[in-house]
């Protein structure tokens, strides 16, 4: 069941809530966390029945270890514990990956059959090996069953993250007061899942249909010049953010209404001066994890330089993994590794010179704008889905496939458009009218990541998430913050129509017609 | 709570009020509420959604004459000709819509509508390929039942779930942001040249004016004739098996109609559209001279049987001076007299159509009625005028500027943009 759907908004939702209301009211706390359970396995089950079997054993399975490895300190436990998670991802998510590769190396022919991934795998099973590390390490304290299943089941968060961490979510079930309806609560719930639900529906979906062409066009082995190859990459850059920051957002705004604050996923990456603020303000519960559990126990930077950058290297080509089994994703990781280690070294360099970077204007334009070029250059890694096309697209993009520019579009530039011919710009037939929306999309777009606050500036002050951050300086570009700190969501009536209608713009794509007609001739 | 008041209330007003505008302007020419010259006239989105539009007006506008192919109808064919008289004809023309669409929307017409006593459908070469494989003796028709067919109540059973598809797809049309975004941009384009669909379902084609206007008439033959090649070049595509003698399935499609027409004693005019010369000298370059040869053989036969009880078989594709024109390249921004580009020809060339074929005093000599008797004559000349129309397709080619043998055309960069333009000139 997805967030932006007719059964979940108008069925799922409106019945979960009441239920566990009128639960808590009647038979207190643990029964209300009792029912949120039950409808969050509904909602995982809705998609696939069989794998909530996965879902239910993989929770009993790692709170009975996490239970042991928190009486005593033990290795092996711990091992096994890890190495069946691992294991399970494994099999589902990798198996298939490992095998066509040992066929492709090897010259055999074995075959797993079709392994559907299971919804959310990648997601329960990092947030356990968390709790298993933490166990092990002493950290965590005596949880109860129900709630450890709502840490891992909560529907919110269960399918796109934000990935929760025990040590967060669990002090919040175990609150003494009354779960109810607080009308606070409820205010800055509805109204960040309106922001979310319109940044999902409206803005990432809107701009998707001028991604997906242009990449699908690459992988199908077509050459595309510049403008095409640059018109697809940036709408699949927004595409990306406002689909993956709104599913956060709605998730966060969905938790709020039971009372249940999240942490933090987005934070304006696009405005970041630097590749490592970059992985401070994308998908930043991913970051933490791998920060927390991969780089720092492969060292972190304890053992110097060089290590430092393998170590880095490391964990984002395990990053990069996590995202799916496929040699794009490790390519993508690799490129964020070596932009990591470039970025360290160059920081070095920096300190040595003492030059104050941020005082210069012209230097955090120019750090911004190679910051940017290289998460683009990584989407298309991300996003194409052979290697053939991600390198296509990349050299387009890079002006080694020539430029055109629709017929219509030219003609209608006059003497500019003869002076581009001139200049070696080709006309091609036919596209003008989607060249233009692509365009006016994407420059909107990118004014909108650089220049307004986030969900989190606006909320920071009645506890958003359980970020403190709030109008951020440093590290990132923002012309005209100053005019915006004080921008704050209120329960002002104003706010109400905003959200409101954010919510109904986002409620009217439920409805769109999805056939796309001839064009596949 | 009063937030939350105030956030629904809002919420729910934008809602009513996008369904209100949206069905004021009607973007997609479903509801036709009333028209105001400069808010809802031109509908320049309706094009976008004619298969879902025309499966339901059809039957809404209760025809008596009913016009059925793919955009060389919708566009050439205007159900307001005077030699209609005052009858009701609908224009059921679908761009790039296959045989199978076109068939199973004309039966249900038939099916629901007892006034209607005429039918014309245009049929074209390209929709009775087939991939070599797929001809064999077993060939039937696919009985698996497909989406549209929840839109056709007189041709099928009604159930719930058809009853609920029908009601999303047309309230899709009122409560949808994409609906809101075509009104808003309905409401723009009201003095641009932009096509539109006409309550009898007639497109328009004024796109076609903008972009001869603004780019020239070259463009649109260089990409239909690239089109077509990309199409057919290299392709498996036959009519006729070359090991036996079972034809492509499509034939199979028309039949149905046949027989439809037939048995509720409909006058049923089947026509060959007039490509443009230079577009039957690409088949001929592409190699499919004599799949068309054998296609036109395999329809005066299949149509024999039949063609006493009031159903006809025009050919108006044989090299007449309509077919013949001229491509005004010296002075591109000049509006042909009968074409728009290669595969589509204009209203007025659609008029003498009619004309033709529903008046039998016409005084122009245009078009030939095939049958068993007629076929071999007309193909015998086909390939003479082909022959003879040689030399102006070269010219035509070299002044083009096109090298249609080489694999990596200027357009082919530009197929996977979607446009208007793509749309219109898609077959």
């Amino acid at each position: 069941m997805l967030f932006n759907s007719f059964e979940f908004l108008f069925l799922f939702l409106p019945i979960t809530i009441i239920a566990f209301l009128l639960t808590a009211r009647r038979f207190g706390n643990e029964a209300a966390i009792a029912v949120l359970v039950v409808c969050s396995l509904f909602f995982y089950s809705w998609w696939n029945p069989a794998y909530l079997l996965l879902l239910l054993f993989s929770m009993f399975f790692n709170f009975q270890v996490g239970r042991r490895l928190g009486q005593g300190n033990n290795k092996a436990l711990l091992i096994f514990g890890v190495t069946i998670n691992l294991a399970l991802i494994a099999y589902f998510k990798y198996a298939g990956f490992i095998v066509f590769n040992l066929n492709a190396t090897l010259d055999s022919s074995w075959d797993l059959g079709n392994i559907i991934l299971p919804l959310a795998i990648s997601f329960f099973t990092f947030q356990q090996i968390a709790y298993l590390v933490d166990s092990y390490k002493g950290i965590t304290k005596e949880y109860q069953f129900l709630h450890y299943a709502l840490f891992v089941s909560f529907f919110p968060q269960l399918i796109a993250g934000p990935i929760v961490h025990h040590k967060e979510m669990l002090p919040q079930f175990a609150r003494k007061d009354r779960f109810t309806l607080n009308a606070n609560d409820v205010a800055i719930g509805v109204s960040i899942f309106a922001i979310g639900l319109f940044k999902k529906t409206v803005l990432a979906d809107s701009v998707a249909v001028y991604a997906n062409p242009v990449f699908i066009a690459a992988d199908a082995g077509q050459t595309l010049d510049f403008f095409f190859a640059w018109g697809g990459a940036l709408a699949y850059t927004f595409q990306l953010y406002f689909d993956f920051s709104g599913y956060s957002d709605m998730a966060i705004g969905l938790a709020r209404i039971f009372g249940i604050v999240l942490p933090l996923n987005f934070y304006s990456p696009y405005k970041a001066t630097n590749i490592s603020e970059f992985w401070r303000r994308w998908h930043m519960t991913l970051s933490k994890f791998l920060r927390d559990y991969v780089y720092i126990p492969l060292g972190g930077n304890r053992h110097g330089q060089i290590r430092r950058y393998a170590n880095l290297s490391a964990t984002m080509l395990l990053g990069g993994l996590w995202h799916g089994a496929g040699w794009n994703f490790v390519i993508w990781g690799a490129m964020h590794g070596a932009y990591l280690s470039i970025n360290q070294g160059w920081q070095h360099i920096l300190g040595y010179t003492g030059f104050k970077s941020e005082q210069s204007k012209l230097y955090v334009f120019s750090a911004w704008l190679i910051t940017m070029l290289c998460v683009i250059f990584g989407w298309v890694f991300f996003r194409a889905v052979s290697l053939d096309g991600a390198l296509s697209l990349s050299q387009s993009m890079l002006g080694l496939n020539g430029f055109a520019l629709p017929n219509g579009v030219l003609v209608r530039l006059g003497e500019l458009g003869t002076t581009l011919k001139n200049l070696g710009v080709t006309p091609v037939n036919g596209g003008g009218g989607v060249f233009m929306f692509t365009w006016i999309w994407n420059i909107a777009l990118l004014l909108a990541v650089i220049l307004l606050p986030n969900v989190q500036d606006l909320f920071s002050w009645v506890e958003g998430s359980l970020s403190k951050w709030r109008y951020k300086a440093g590290h990132c570009f923002w012309p005209g913050r100053k005019y915006l700190t004080n921008f704050d969501w209120t329960q002002s009536p104003a706010w109400a129509v905003v959200t409101g209608c954010c919510f109904a713009l986002g409620a009217l794509t439920l409805s769109q017609v999805s056939e796309f007609l001839y064009f596949q001739f | 709570m009063k937030y939350l008041s105030t956030y629904l209330i809002a919420a729910i007003t934008l809602i009513c009020l996008t369904a209100g505008f949206n069905w004021w302007i009607d973007p997609f020419g479903m509801y036709w509420s009333p028209i105001t010259e400069g808010i809802n006239k031109i509908k320049p989105e309706a094009g976008n959604r004619t298969r879902i539009t025309k499966a339901y007006r059809a039957t809404q506008v209760k025809p008596q004459v009913l016009m059925v192919g793919n955009s060389r109808v919708e566009i050439g064919l205007n159900p307001k000709h005077r030699i209609f008289n005052g009858q009701v004809a609908y224009n059921q023309g679908m761009p790039g819509a296959g045989l199978q669409l076109q068939m199973d929307y004309a039966l249900n017409v038939i099916a629901d509508t007892p006034n209607l006593h005429t039918i014309i459908i245009g049929v074209d070469f390209l929709d009775f390929l087939t991939q070599k494989s797929s001809v064999s003796k077993d060939a039937t028709l696919n009985q698996t039942q497909p989406k549209h067919w929840a839109r056709l109540t007189a041709l099928t059973e009604s159930s719930w779930s058809k009853s609920l598809f029908r009601l999303q797809e047309k309230a899709g049309m009122l409560l949808s942001l994409d609906a809101l975004e075509a009104s808003i941009s309905t409401l723009i384009q009201q003095s641009a040249q932009v096509s539109s669909i006409d309550f009898y379902g007639f497109n328009t084609a004024s796109t076609y004016v903008d972009i001869i206007h603004h780019e020239g008439i070259r463009p649109l033959f260089v990409q239909k004739l690239n089109e077509l090649e990309k199409n057919l070049k290299g392709k498996d595509f036959v009519i006729k098996s070359d090991i036996s003698d079972d034809f492509s399935p499509h034939f199979l499609q028309l039949k149905k109609l046949l027989e439809g027409a037939t048995q509720r004693n409909i006058s049923l005019h089947i026509f060959i559209s007039p490509y443009h010369y230079s577009y039957l000298n690409l088949l001929d370059d592409l190699g499919y001279w004599e799949n068309y040869a054998i296609w036109k053989r395999q329809l005066a036969t299949l149509a024999a049987p039949y063609l006493e009880n009031s159903i006809h078989l025009w050919d108006f594709s044989g090299f007449s001076q309509f077919v013949l024109e001229r491509v005004p390249l010296q002075s591109p921004n000049e509006k042909m007299k009968w074409y728009w580009e290669p595969a589509h020809y204009n209203e007025e060339l659609g008029d003498l159509l009619l004309e033709a074929m529903l008046n039998p005093n016409a005084d122009n000599d245009f078009g030939d009625e095939l049958s068993p008797a007629t076929i071999n004559t007309i193909i015998a000349q086909d390939k003479v005028s082909l022959e003879n129309s040689k030399a102006a397709w070269v010219q035509l080619k070299q002044s083009l500027g096109i090298d249609l043998t080489s694999t990596q055309l200027a357009s082919e960069k530009a197929t996977s943009n979607t446009s208007l333009i793509n749309a219109l000139v898609s077959p």
